[in-house]
């Protein structure tokens, strides 16, 4: 068990190095944009102002040795400097993450207790006028993308409760709740459908498996046939597929944030990448690849926990 | 407890299930009796509706896809249950507490998510209002009550730590915990090795002997009626070809598809000589069908074998079959 | 698809019909936008600045007086033939990748597994924007861009497919017959994959369409003053409050288009798949004549 954690963690390590050279590199060799145009402001600066930002940012130096600085930074606490705003990066997304970090998790919670509980419903009726209209629903719902959803949210509380703060500042823990509120729901809504059709899949599945027609030759409840034994089965896809999910609420969260006007990572990454503000891109994408990871591992860990042949190292 | 009277009896059962790729009639016009303490054998290649049989009397089809027709008469002191018409929850009562239902392949019997034990016990609890610390003890009785040693460790250990045998001594643990009156063993032996197969088969009898509650065993094996049956029922086609008791079954069969399953038991002392087979598969129950369904494998089948209507010939009191020829 | 005989079960639900007949209405109306198009999407018309629906302009004019209709239907050229092209480019790699890995097996095909789970693992999104953040952006790098992010998803779906077709005896058959290696996969077995990819492309047109329409909203994809459904939302949504159709309507072409699909992409997936396949319900078999009437339930 311990060697087994002490490999993962390694593998870990070295994903996170491939990639960080990836993204470093890439950015560095491929890109059109001259860092120094960002760096001053677009407009052409003196000679010596150039000089001075490249010897700032290191410019001069080869890719690798630039790289370097980087990595080693990163070790220290510090993750660059943005070179449109000149300030840490590190700060920068830290004083974005709460909007993004309570997107996700609350559209992540929202959408487990929508979709789990229809997904069953749908595969217990299946076939039955409430199947049919789950997935009719969720077929629509799934083709709303969810900058569109956003929209139609803001106009329908435009109409329906003009004085509900949609947009502007917010302040204290309640004003949060309520700011984040209904961007959650946005972002929710447009990634419930696939967690409901994998739950559906998975317990339609077992519902059909021999053991299943087992548990009801024993006289047990039907309750106990779905809620016990089927949903406990099915759940290990759905698992798998909320963690990439993250990604994807991540990736939502941009959208969703934009519409709403909430400033989190999501638009710190877009606007990042629209003008060119390297530091920032490579901090946030490798921050992600690390949530990716960790998700990735608290996935691994839910299977082991609930199926004792992963524990047994029989599967997977 | 009475041998011999009468615990329950299905009268021209039909079922009919739907699939893409038609309806099918897997069952057509079945009728038997199962006496107190009794153990019936239904023969027959797969395909003939015997498992389906078996599932009729739980109810154990898909309930949308499924069309029942018939009777299915089940026997308690205060008088006679029609299983066909009972509710859904009515039913779920009499599973696993009155009728259980030992199926094919062990392995794929238990939840894989949840120990033995847990299984036996869930059971236990939910039927005999059992506790906790009540249903453990139990559970490990039962456990050693089917040969499986020592019940306190083993009933802690996940189904794909069990052996196949050992799993099906487990599943028929958890069936008779509750002392069902009927236990239907769909093929039990089937998905095991030969020494496996005689242990579970004088594990079954035992269980009958002690307990005094009958046996529908399902099987393709004339070898296992020979071993363990009373009467036996031959099925073809989704109906029942031949029945007796299995004395007269071995010494005098009648029916030809009853002849020909018999030839095909290997037996000690063949060795060298071909073993027979029959020509054919059984044919397939999606298509309405005239006259006798064995005629096109069967070797002396004559004109009104095809579509004519098949009558019904005694041989004795116990023992009817279904064939255009005296035999 | 034609209905084999014997069969239970029709292809031709009125869920099927309907998704089919949307998608050829959407089709029909943008490869011939420049014939349907009242006016050129284009031109300005300070008169006509944020005009309600009328017959002149059926959805209205946005912010400089252009017709929303003649927008949306050019619009939709760019939208759908973006999201085409990067089916196209999917399919040009993934399809041989997915047929040799899952054919030849071993080495090859554990790298390219192994290379597509890190891929596929990743939102596409995200993948689109580390390629804009290298690479700039623009409408073709975006297309290209989620092509090649959309490449490892086909490529399993016809490995998968693959592994099964190898085993079966026409492969065998036409190996002793000491056909090479490209000709059995491209003229043996890619036939019988071809139903199930069609499934898979169908459904990542629809995918293609939410990815690029998000990229465009972000002004990461098509530049002013050409325009596809997605920047036409972005244009919009400054004016959600007061000039509501503007954005509104290219959202609801996007719905539209992709419930459609997805519709259509289910119709065909449950016929193929018979255990999902519509049956007769009791009733109509007791119509039949099939079965006779039932015992009946207390």
């Amino acid at each position: 068990m311990l060697k087994s954690c002490v490999r993962k963690i390694m593998e870990y390590v070295v994903i996170l190095f491939v990639v960080s050279i990836l993204i470093f590199f890439l950015i560095h060799l491929f890109s059109p944009t001259d860092p120094v145009s960002v760096i001053i402001g677009g407009k052409g600066g003196t000679p010596e102002q150039i000089q001075a930002a490249r010897e700032e940012y290191h410019l001069n130096e080869p890719v690798w040795r630039q790289y370097l600085y980087w990595i080693g930074g990163i070790f220290h606490g510090d993750w660059g400097t943005s070179y449109k705003y000149h300030t840490p990066v590190l700060q920068s997304i830290a004083d974005r993450a709460p909007v993004t970090l309570g997107l996700v998790l609350g559209a992540s919670v929202l959408s487990i207790l929508v979709a789990i509980p229809l997904g069953v419903a749908s595969a217990v009726k299946n076939g039955k006028p409430l199947d049919g209209a789950l997935s009719i629903i969720s077929l629509i719902v799934a083709a709303v993308p969810p900058f569109l959803l956003s929209m139609l949210l803001i106009l329908a509380l435009s109409k329906l409760a003009p004085a509900y703060p949609i947009t502007g500042g917010y302040s204290g823990v309640e004003g949060y709740l309520i700011r984040m509120f209904w961007p959650c729901i946005a972002l929710a809504c447009s990634k419930v459908t696939i967690t409901l059709k994998i739950t559906r899949q998975g317990m339609v599945e077992q519902m059909q498996m021999p053991y299943m027609m087992n548990v009801e030759a024993k006289g047990m409840p039907r309750k106990n046939m779905i809620w016990k034994h089927g949903l406990k089965n099915a759940v290990i896809p759905v698992i798998s597929i909320l963690s990439i999910q993250i990604g994807a609420m991540i990736v939502g969260a941009v959208l969703v944030e934009s519409v709403f006007s909430l400033s989190g990572v999501g638009s710190l990454l877009i606007d990042s990448i629209k003008s060119s503000d390297f530091p920032v891109v490579q901090a946030i994408i490798l921050m992600l690849v690390v949530v990716f990871l960790i998700t990735g591992a608290l996935a691994d860990f839910l299977y082991a926990v609930i199926d004792p042949r992963i524990r047994a190292g029989r599967k997977g | 407890m009475n041998r011999g009277s009468s615990l329950m009896s299905v009268e021209a059962l039909y079922t009919d299930v739907i699939s893409a790729r038609g309806l099918y009639h897997t069952v057509q016009g079945v009728s038997f009796e199962i006496g107190q303490g009794e153990i019936l054998g239904i023969v027959g290649e797969s395909g003939c509706g015997k498992s389906m049989t078996a599932k009729s009397i739980l109810r154990l089809n898909q309930e949308d896809k499924t069309f029942y027709q018939g009777k299915v008469l089940y026997h308690t002191e205060d008088g006679v249950l029609d299983l066909l018409k009972l509710s859904k929850k009515e039913m779920s009562q009499l599973r696993g507490q009155k009728i259980a239902m030992v199926s094919q392949n062990p392995m794929e019997a238990f939840d894989p998510l949840y120990t033995v034990g847990d299984q036996i016990e869930e059971m236990l609890c939910y039927h005999k209002k059992m506790g906790k610390k009540e249903a453990l003890e139990e559970t490990e009785k039962l456990l050693e009550q089917v040969g499986i040693f020592p019940g306190k460790t083993r009933r802690k250990q996940y189904p794909h730590e069990f052996s196949g045998g050992m799993l099906q001594r487990a599943a028929i643990g958890m069936m008779i915990s509750c002392g069902p009156r009927l236990l239907i063993a769909d093929e039990p032996t089937t998905a095991l090795d030969v020494t496996m197969q005689s242990q579970i088969l004088s594990l079954l009898k035992k269980l009958r002997d002690d307990t005094g509650m009958s046996i529908l065993l399902i099987t393709h094996n004339f070898g296992v009626v020979a071993e363990v049956c009373d009467r036996v029922c031959v099925m073809y086609a989704g109906k029942i070809v031949e029945s007796g008791n299995v004395e007269e079954i071995f010494a005098c069969p009648k029916h030809p598809y009853t002849k020909a399953l018999i030839q095909s038991i290997p037996r000690a002392g063949s060795e060298g000589r071909r073993l027979q087979t029959i020509p054919g598969t059984p044919p397939a129950l999606n298509k309405p069908m005239g006259g006798c369904g064995f005629a096109m494998r069967c070797s002396c089948a004559q004109e009104q074998c095809k579509n004519g209507s098949i009558p019904v010939k005694t041989d004795s009191e116990s023992h009817w079959y279904r064939c255009v020829k005296e035999w | 698809m034609k209905r084999k005989k014997k069969q239970e079960g029709t292809l031709w639900t009125i869920p099927f019909i309907a998704s089919a007949a949307v998608l050829l209405v959407i089709l029909i109306f943008t490869i011939f936008a420049p014939v349907l198009s009242p006016w050129d999407p284009n031109k300005l018309d300070l008169t006509q600045v944020f005009a309600t629906p009328s017959a002149a302009h059926l959805l209205g004019t946005d912010k400089t007086g252009r017709d929303i209709f003649s927008r949306i239907l050019y619009g939709g050229r760019m939208t759908l033939s973006g999201s085409f092209a990067i089916v196209l480019i999917s399919m040009i790699f993934g399809i041989p990748l997915g047929l040799f890995a899952g054919y030849k097996g071993g080495k090859f095909d554990k790298a390219v597994m192994w290379i597509t789970n890190i891929i596929v693992s990743f939102p596409p999104l995200l993948l689109g924007f580390i390629f804009v953040a290298v690479f700039g952006s623009g409408f073709g790098k975006v297309v290209l861009a989620l092509g090649v992010i959309y490449v490892p998803m086909l490529a399993r779906t016809t490995r998968s497919i693959v592994l099964t077709e190898k085993n079966k005896t026409y492969v065998e058959a036409a190996q002793a017959m000491g056909y090479g290696t490209s000709k059995i996969l491209f003229f043996h077995i890619l036939p019988n994959c071809i139903p199930t990819i069609l499934v898979q492309v169908t459904l990542d047109i629809g995918n293609a369409i939410l990815d690029l329409a998000a990229m465009s909203f972000l002004g990461l994809g098509v530049q002013p003053p050409i325009s596809d459904w997605g920047s036409m939302l972005e244009d919009g949504r400054v004016y959600l409050l007061t000039q509501p159709m503007q954005a509104l309507a290219p959202g609801f072409m996007i719905v539209i288009a992709v419930v459609a699909i997805n519709v259509f992409v289910e119709e065909i997936r449950k016929f193929m798949n018979p255990s999902e396949r519509k049956l007769p319900s009791r009733r109509q078999l007791i119509r039949r004549g099939l079965i006779s009437k039932e015992v009946e339930r207390a």
